[in-house]
């Protein structure tokens, strides 16, 4: 449980009054499958290692609350689009894992 | 709050991680409680739906998967959900033929538009399937093939 630092990139633009939200984020998942060689199934052998949660704030206000499992790619990548907002605007976006890691991001949003 | 928070990081070595995350503004058992641990452990794509979403019918209207209908590299696949309907709180993303169908879920507060893009694994060829609730609790959803050279999940 520790908090990482400068795993977030992100990039918010107001365009047309929409504000699209880009991020990504600097992480190796561990999907902990490995494949039963009798079954052909893949089963969780491996310790898991994975992003749980992602929340955009617009202006402190959580706009998109996102549940993540071990499906998303190593770097996630995630892209929204919200109503209104303009240059200057906060965005803030919090990451957690299932081991209670996390990391932070507050930017403005961009013309 | 100030006190007692300056008491838990004194504390033990779990209490002050408990002190650290209270300092932030964050309470552990609220997000673990609103994951959705049960749709994403089961590997039976309907039920996945189902605890995610929620029983109603699935109407395969209203919704675009975009996705590149060959994918060299199943562990990295461009996804893309987005709905004409107003009023969509929550969006999910499901891969029927992955070993646990639900990749993920968001809940969209009132101002976001419906739509999401992503970037996901895939094991193998399948469809691809977009589910979004709209504020009456209904459900609209959309499917997109994908061809998967290389499976994603690891083995």
């Amino acid at each position: 449980m520790a908090r990482k630092k400068g795993t977030i990139r992100m990039r918010a633009r107001a365009k047309g009054g929409v504000t699209e939200i880009e991020l990504l984020i600097n992480y190796k998942i561990e999907t902990g499958l490995v494949l039963n060689k009798e079954t052909k199934e893949l089963e969780v052998k491996k310790p898991q290692h994975f992003v749980k949660t992602v929340t955009v704030s617009l202006n402190g206000k959580p706009v998109v609350v996102s549940n993540l499992g071990i499906a998303s790619s190593d770097d996630p990548y995630l892209a929204f689009k919200v109503k209104g907002g303009k240059a200057g605007d906060m965005v803030k976006v919090r990451w957690k894992d299932n081991g209670g890691d996390w990391d932070e991001l507050a930017r403005p949003v961009g013309a | 709050m100030d006190p007692h928070r300056r008491l838990v990081l004194k504390g033990t070595g779990s209490l002050s991680v408990l002190g650290l995350a209270l300092a932030a503004g964050f309470s552990p058992q609220k997000a673990l409680a609103a994951w959705p641990s049960g749709a994403f452990a089961t590997r039976n794509p309907k039920e996945a739906v189902t605890r995610v979403e929620g029983g109603s019918a699935i109407e395969m209207a209203h919704v675009t998967v975009t996705a590149p209908r060959l994918a060299e590299n199943g562990a990295v696949v461009p996804v893309s959900v987005e709905s004409d309907l107003p009023n969509v709180v929550s969006m999910a993303v499901f891969a029927e033929e992955n070993p646990f169908p639900l990749a993920s879920e968001f809940e969209l507060r009132p101002g976001v538009l419906p739509f999401v893009s992503t970037r996901m694994r895939l094991a193998k060829t399948q469809q691809i399937m977009g589910v979004v609730k709209t504020a009456d609790g209904k459900l609209y959803g959309g499917k997109r093939l994908v061809k998967v050279t290389i499976g994603g999940c690891g083995g």
